[in-house]
């Protein structure tokens, strides 16, 4: 288990260079010139051609890179071009508002998704599994910026419960960040709550055919106990897979999502990046980005081993 | 064999050559209770489903007492398992719909209507008193328990046994079915055991409440022949130390001469002949018990000769032919009367019942 565990983190170490090598690739292809947004439309082309060497932008391609990496190495994210501030602080500041986000949306799956998904189950072709296919499809083909702005107009415009937009960090006053998160990590986690509510329905149906509930009932357990101790303990390996594997896209979620309320999230610091032609902190937002879902399946696989112990790590 | 009237000379050998494997004590058990255990009578099973209404199970009867084994023996589609799980009151609702008795008579002597009982009170006679053990040991084990718990969870449901306790009993339970290295055994899960083991397994959970009624459902139909044997072995002794009552659903009369005092054979949902064991198997009346015996593989006979098999299939029971149910597969069939008159279960000599036209000719 331990070694397994190791033996992950070291796979992460190609994987991080692989990303690296590709997210700055990625964004020298991106047409336009950083001096643009630095300088302006008015300078010069000699102003221009000092800033370009002053950032060593004028150097060959695999110079930038390899010195790129290796500040990147030693901790040094970098500064941004545009407000000179240390990429390392900009992470520190946004990387928790995506993860709260993420969080939220996850514990939406669970807490809605699943119990959904058993009821649905449970009343097979009743009027409540309708209702849960109903809103699992209609909830996984719904776009992000879509679903955001609908819910700002219903929940802050139109209904004035909650506020459009904005952001208060969670240490400062709870009560207000969490009314500020409600609407974006509904948005974000509505496809995932849709997706685990189908994904338990179908494997609570599979198990609730199974043998071993036919003995479990022979012992006469009660109906909670068949229902949680015996069906949903197996019924659940496959929603967790479920959840794993959408973690990247749920980031994506994250970055549309942070734009349309104002979050000052990792999403929004990579569009505001590429944007501005501010390479420094969108490479390093990615990079954080892609260890995190890398962290999060290692995590999903410890969790199979936990819940199935016929999965051997 | 283990009615008293010793080996019928039937050399119902199981494939191998070697004599017939004869339970220890074979001798009738010296206190046979008047009152039986299970008394199942007048039972019809019928299920609603979109094709409609189907009968599947039609008047059968039979009584258990303490100590003794009742095999439910037919082919596929003949009532058996429905029958078994009717008892149970495992049969899937509302789609099946049962009718009848199922009298259960508790330690007390209390006398509990199984047909009648709500499906919470039927919780609490399932895993104590009655206990039932299932076909595939492969998978009527839950993959993410250890067989401990297991073993135990019917303590907890039914005794309200604590922790330390119940790995105790599960660990005594597993000695008990004859597993090695019970205590490590315990932690393991099902998919570390083999089919045999399993099938221990599942016995150990059915018995760790000591039911007054164990109804086996083709215990060892999955499992190979050498372990076949022992979990027989096994079994018989079992219920011997327990004193239990069995129901041993089967449709293989090899396994019938080794474990039962009584026979019912059954097809198409309806009891065909029922009586002791020794004389069902030494001397069949109905033509289709004829048929089963002589398609059981025995020593002693050319062994090149292909396996007499029974013609035909067991009839849908959505449409069931006119007259005896079996005609259309019976050697004996006499046209006009076989195939309009349907049989009525008729006392034969020696507490024998037959369905049968042409029983007292053949």
């Amino acid at each position: 288990m331990i070694r397994h565990v190791a033996r992950r983190v070291v796979y992460l170490l190609p994987i991080a260079v692989m990303t690296s090598f590709l997210v700055f690739s990625m964004l020298l292809l991106l047409p336009g010139d950083p001096t643009f947004a630095l300088l302006g439309e008015t300078a010069t082309l000699q102003e221009r051609a000092a800033l370009r060497t002053k950032l060593g932008f004028d150097q060959a391609i695999p110079v930038q890179y390899a010195r790129w990496v290796g500040h990147m190495a030693t901790g040094d994210f970098g500064r941004s071009l545009r407000t000179q501030e240390p990429v390392a602080d900009m992470l520190a500041a946004r990387v928790p508002v995506t993860l709260e986000l993420t969080v939220l949306a996850v514990l939406l799956a669970v807490v809605i998704g699943v119990p959904g998904g058993i009821i649905a189950s449970l009343k097979r072709n009743g009027w409540a599994d309708l209702f849960v296919s109903f809103f699992a499809m209609g909830g996984m083909a719904l776009p992000y910026f879509w679903a955001g702005i609908l819910l700002i107009r219903l929940f802050a415009l139109k209904l004035d419960w909650l506020p459009p937009s904005g952001f208060v960090p969670l240490a400062q006053d709870p009560v207000a960040n969490l009314k500020l998160m409600i609407l974006p990590s509904v948005t974000v986690g509505i496809s995932l709550v849709a997706l685990v509510m189908r994904q338990t329905r179908t494997s609570m149906l599979e198990v609730l055919s199974q043998d071993y509930i036919r003995t479990a009932r022979a012992k006469g357990v009660s109906r909670t106990r068949l229902l949680v101790r015996h069906a949903l303990q197996n019924a659940l390996i496959p929603v967790v897979t479920v959840i794993g594997l959408q973690m990247g896209t749920l980031v994506s979620g994250a970055v549309v999502t942070e734009t349309i309320f104002s979050l000052p999230g990792l999403g929004r610091m990579v569009v505001e990046g590429i944007f501005t032609r501010d390479l420094a902190p969108v490479q390093a937002a990615i990079l954080v980005i892609v260890i995190g879902v890398i962290l999060v399946n290692l995590l999903t696989d410890l969790s199979y081993a936990a819940l199935d112990r016929r999965i051997k790590l | 064999m283990r009615a008293d009237g010793g080996d019928p000379g039937l050399a119902l050998g199981r494939m191998s050559d070697g004599p017939l494997n004869i339970r220890a004590g074979a001798a009738p058990s010296p206190v046979v209770d008047a009152q039986p255990v299970l008394r199942v009578s007048g039972l019809h099973v019928a299920f609603n489903g979109a094709a409609g209404r189907v009968q599947v199970v039609e008047d059968v009867a039979f009584a258990i007492p303490a100590g003794r084994t009742v095999a439910l023996v037919g082919e596929s589609g003949s009532g058996k398992s429905v029958t078994s799980l009717a008892v149970m009151g495992l049969l899937p609702t509302p789609a099946a719909e049962v009718s009848g008795r199922i009298e259960f008579r508790d330690g007390a002597g209390n006398v509990w209507d199984f047909a009648r009982l709500t499906e919470a009170q039927m919780r609490g006679f399932r895993g104590d008193r009655v206990a039932m053990i299932f076909q595939e040991p492969m998978t009527s084990l839950n993959p993410v328990h250890s067989v401990g718990e297991q073993i135990s969870e019917a303590l907890l449901v039914h005794r309200r046994m604590g922790r330390k306790e119940r790995r105790e009993a599960a660990i005594r339970m597993l000695a008990q079915v004859g597993i090695p290295e019970p205590e490590r055994r315990a932690a393991a899960y099902p998919h570390e055991l083999s089919g045999g083991m399993r099938q221990r397994v599942m016995i150990g959970m059915a018995l760790v409440c000591q039911p007054r009624l164990l109804i086996a459902d083709e215990p060892t139909t999955a499992l190979d022949v050498t372990i076949q044997a022992q979990i027989l072995n096994d079994l018989a002794r079992l219920q011997d130390e327990l004193g239990m009552a069995m129901l041993f659903v089967t449709h293989d009369l090899g396994v019938v001469a080794e474990i039962a005092h009584e026979v019912v054979v059954m097809y198409a949902g309806q009891v065909v002949e029922s009586g002791p064991a020794a004389h069902i198997l030494k001397a069949p009346r109905h033509p289709y018990t004829r048929a089963l015996l002589h398609a059981v593989p025995r020593a002693g006979v050319d062994r090149h000769r292909p396996l007499p098999a029974i013609p035909g299939m067991v009839p849908d029971p959505r449409h069931l032919p006119a007259g005896c149910r079996f005609h259309a597969r019976c050697q004996h069939a006499m046209a006009g009367r076989c195939d309009a008159e349907p049989p009525r279960l008729e006392s034969a000599p020696d507490g024998r019942t037959v369905r049968c036209l042409r029983w007292r000719e053949l």
